[in-house]
């Protein structure tokens, strides 16, 4: 069976904290199988840690997402030092096109978000380029399209299926997800998929965008922060990997 | 020989925490269809709310078959009905009333 994930859902999702379980339910109930969910890593770790345990008895799996915003790209290089190995899925918002260029050729960033309308001027055919060096996707989520209505919808769609069409052109991953800040604002997997139809991407890579490229960014992030991960390729495997990995862990 | 305009029937899902009262989802429905896709979209369509159970929130809406993506987003983009938070979710689509109540409904 496909396994379909909402990339980012943010922690306030699950509030009031009383309602956590018919919230997981609802979540099931609309086929997603993986959730990741926003978190500020120093405060949330016990929401998180809280949701993740009762989220195994609706059988979804939830990881931890990190949004940077940095105000600049020395900003950018310090928090993804700080952050990376904090969390499984790290996006950076493009506030501006320097980070945006950044971002996008940076291997340790997995998604570029674009959190307003203007922020989508940022990503052009030499930034989707990068992102294909840099093994980035980008992300679109429709909580953006229906926080916005008229004039403002239609600009932010057109900007959005330009966007999709340099992706598409230069092989750069789209993530489709839903931003939600409340339950009312998630959608299913394919519900997610249809707002592919509005900015013209094909029906193969649709499915693509709700979940094979999400799971491979995960797939990826979750063997780099294995214990056993030593280089892309190369891992510890065996008993007698481990007994060095033990080894090596009690000397130092 | 094949119609050209065959029709689908979409059954859907309301998920609120309050009641929705039926013309408050039709308007609602027409509002986003004749928004995201104008008038003339919107008379391509063929659309019909064909019927819509308040208290369990479920609904079948009609459409022809190459404007089933085009009612999905109209559903989709749903998300507040008389200031109430509303989410819809499409539970299936079907060729005829019957199959659609007897596999989604």
């Amino acid at each position: 069976m496909k396994k379909y994930i909402d990339m980012y859902v943010n922690q306030t999702v699950f509030q009031p904290k009383e309602q956590v379980d018919r919230i997981l339910e609802i979540i099931s109930e609309l086929g997603f199988s993986i959730i990741c969910i926003s978190l500020d890593v120093k405060k949330e770790q016990n929401i998180f840690e809280e949701i993740k345990k009762k989220a195994e008895d609706f059988s979804i799996e939830v990881y931890r997402r990190i949004n940077l915003s940095p105000k600049n790209v020395e900003d950018l290089k310090n928090k993804l030092r700080q952050f990376r190995r904090k969390c499984e899925i790290l996006t950076v918002k493009c506030l501006e096109k320097k980070i945006c260029t950044w971002a996008a050729r940076d291997r340790r960033v997995d998604i570029l978000n674009f959190p307003f309308f203007e922020c989508l001027k940022n990503f052009t055919e030499s930034t989707a380029n990068l992102a294909v060096e840099g093994d980035t996707a980008i992300e679109i989520w429709f909580k953006q399209f229906l926080n916005v209505r008229g004039i403002k919808r239609a600009r932010l769609i057109a900007e959005t299926r330009r966007v999709a069409k340099i992706a598409l052109k230069k092989g750069v991953k789209i993530v489709i997800d839903s931003g939600a800040e409340n339950i009312f604002d998630m959608r299913s997997p394919r519900e997610l998929g249809a707002l592919g139809y509005l900015l013209d991407i094909p029906e193969k890579q649709i499915e693509l965008t709700i979940s094979e490229n999400p799971l491979n960014i995960l797939r990826t992030n979750l063997s780099k922060l294995s214990p056993n991960f030593v280089l892309p390729g190369v891992e510890i495997v065996g008993e007698e990997g481990k007994n060095w990995l033990k080894k090596k862990e009690t000397d130092t | 020989m094949v119609k050209e305009e065959r029709n689908r029937y979409i059954v859907f899902k309301l998920y609120s925490n309050d009641d929705i009262p039926l013309e408050s989802l039709v308007k609602d429905i027409w509002r986003n269809l004749l928004t995201i896709y104008g008038e003339y979209g919107a008379s391509k369509t063929n659309f019909w709310l064909i019927e819509y159970d308040e208290r369990a929130k479920k609904g079948i809406v009609r459409c022809t078959h190459t404007t089933v993506n085009m009612m999905r987003i109209v559903l989709a983009f749903i998300n507040r009905i008389a200031e109430t938070p509303v989410m819809v979710k499409i539970l299936g689509v079907s060729g005829t009333i019957k199959t659609a109540k007897e596999k989604f409904y």
